[in-house]
């Protein structure tokens, strides 16, 4: 039976038998009627599944995906972490100066200015369009989680970068308060 | 469109990152996977408009693969789309208290013919692994060692779970008969 059982996957790949297994297969199958109608299910089995090759996607499928990846690019294009990630350090500096002047409006001002920047994104999103006027993308199309996963971590990327110059000046600090 | 997914995924090249932004990578992604691709999700899922989001979802992760600069070849393409059909698949369990009566689904304009219509409820009657491992290896032609790293298996399971499959589908053949 185990041995039926290995010629019998060998027939269902035969494009992957090596020459000698394939010698092995076409004497065994010369002696063994199961597996020879094992052969001819397979082989039935095979032009009945090819009908699947001509399976039609849905016919607004494409249409759907291409204005998909231009909304996707757009605000992909327009908000990415990484375009966004250089302005960390200065962003953090910049609330620092204003915590030192103003306290916790500086943090209240930081966060307003990241959503001030996805408020710009969302609006200018209706006006991107193709050179008929239209509309690459509206409102309703627009990756909402993409876009909030954004902005969520230039918000890390802020609050660590505050994090590490407050350590470093606080180290700095403690040194300075040491050599004195 | 067999020959051509085979092709390329024997050579194991990765599209090409052609343009800033991956459009004609994206491009050709579409030309040469999206029939192959949402007839597998179709087989898989059994339901045209989940096999639809699933493709749609798919794609637009590839995208967004190709925009970082990445490369995506057949093996990852197939990979996301049967992980996202699984999602799928386990949401329509929870939503649903019975199994749906897929293998009775009208035909639309996903069948070219009442033959492709026939073999689509015959599979349907079989597990989603054996639907799955049947067209990755008889229809889209890849071979066991590419469906083993779809699938995360080894490829002597491939080669046994398809030897397998092909007496499921004729016993399930028959019983329609």
């Amino acid at each position: 039976m185990i041995r039926h059982e290995r010629f019998q996957m060998m027939l269902v790949w035969p494009r992957e038998l090596s020459p000698r297994e394939r010698l092995q297969l076409e004497r065994h199958l010369a002696a063994c009627p199961d597996c020879r109608e094992t052969e001819v299910m397979v082989a039935e089995n095979r032009d009945q599944l090819r009908a699947l090759t001509r399976l039609r996607p849905p016919q607004d499928i494409r249409g759907a995906l291409l204005e998909a990846s231009d909304a996707s690019h757009d605000v992909v294009s327009l908000y990415a972490p990484i375009a966004f990630a250089f302005l960390i350090i200065p962003i953090t500096l910049i609330a620092l100066g204003l915590m030192a002047a103003y306290g916790w409006v500086a943090v209240v001002g930081v966060l307003s200015l990241l959503l001030a920047f996805a408020g710009a994104t969302v609006l200018h999103s209706e006006r991107v369009g193709g050179g008929d006027g239209t509309p690459t993308m509206s409102r309703d199309t627009l990756p909402w989680r993409e876009l909030g996963r954004n902005i969520a971590l230039d918000a890390a990327g802020v609050a660590a970068g505050c994090v590490v110059i407050a350590l470093l000046l606080l180290v700095l600090a403690v040194v300075s308060g040491g050599l004195r | 469109m067999a020959d051509i997914v085979t092709d390329w995924a024997a050579s194991g090249q990765a599209l090409p990152y052609e343009d800033e932004t991956g459009r004609d990578a994206f491009a050709e992604l579409l030309n040469r996977y999206e029939h192959s691709l949402c007839g597998f999700l179709i087989v898989l899922l059994g339901d045209r408009d989940g096999a639809k989001d699933c493709l749609q979802d798919t794609f637009l992760r590839a995208y967004e693969h190709l925009q970082r600069g990445k490369s995506v070849n057949a093996q990852w393409l197939y990979k996301v789309a049967r992980n996202r059909a699984i999602d799928e698949m386990r949401h329509k369990q929870r939503v649903r208290a019975e199994p749906h009566p897929m293998d009775e689904a009208a035909p639309d304009e996903s069948y070219a013919s009442e033959g492709t219509l026939a073999v689509h409820r015959t599979l349907l009657q079989l597990s989603s692994d054996d639907r799955e491992i049947l067209y990755l290896a008889e229809v889209d032609g890849f071979t066991s060692l590419e469906i083993a790293a779809m699938l995360g298996i080894r490829a002597g399971a491939v080669r046994m779970r398809l030897s397998r499959a092909h007496v499921r589908f004729r016993q399930a053949h028959g019983e329609r008969r």
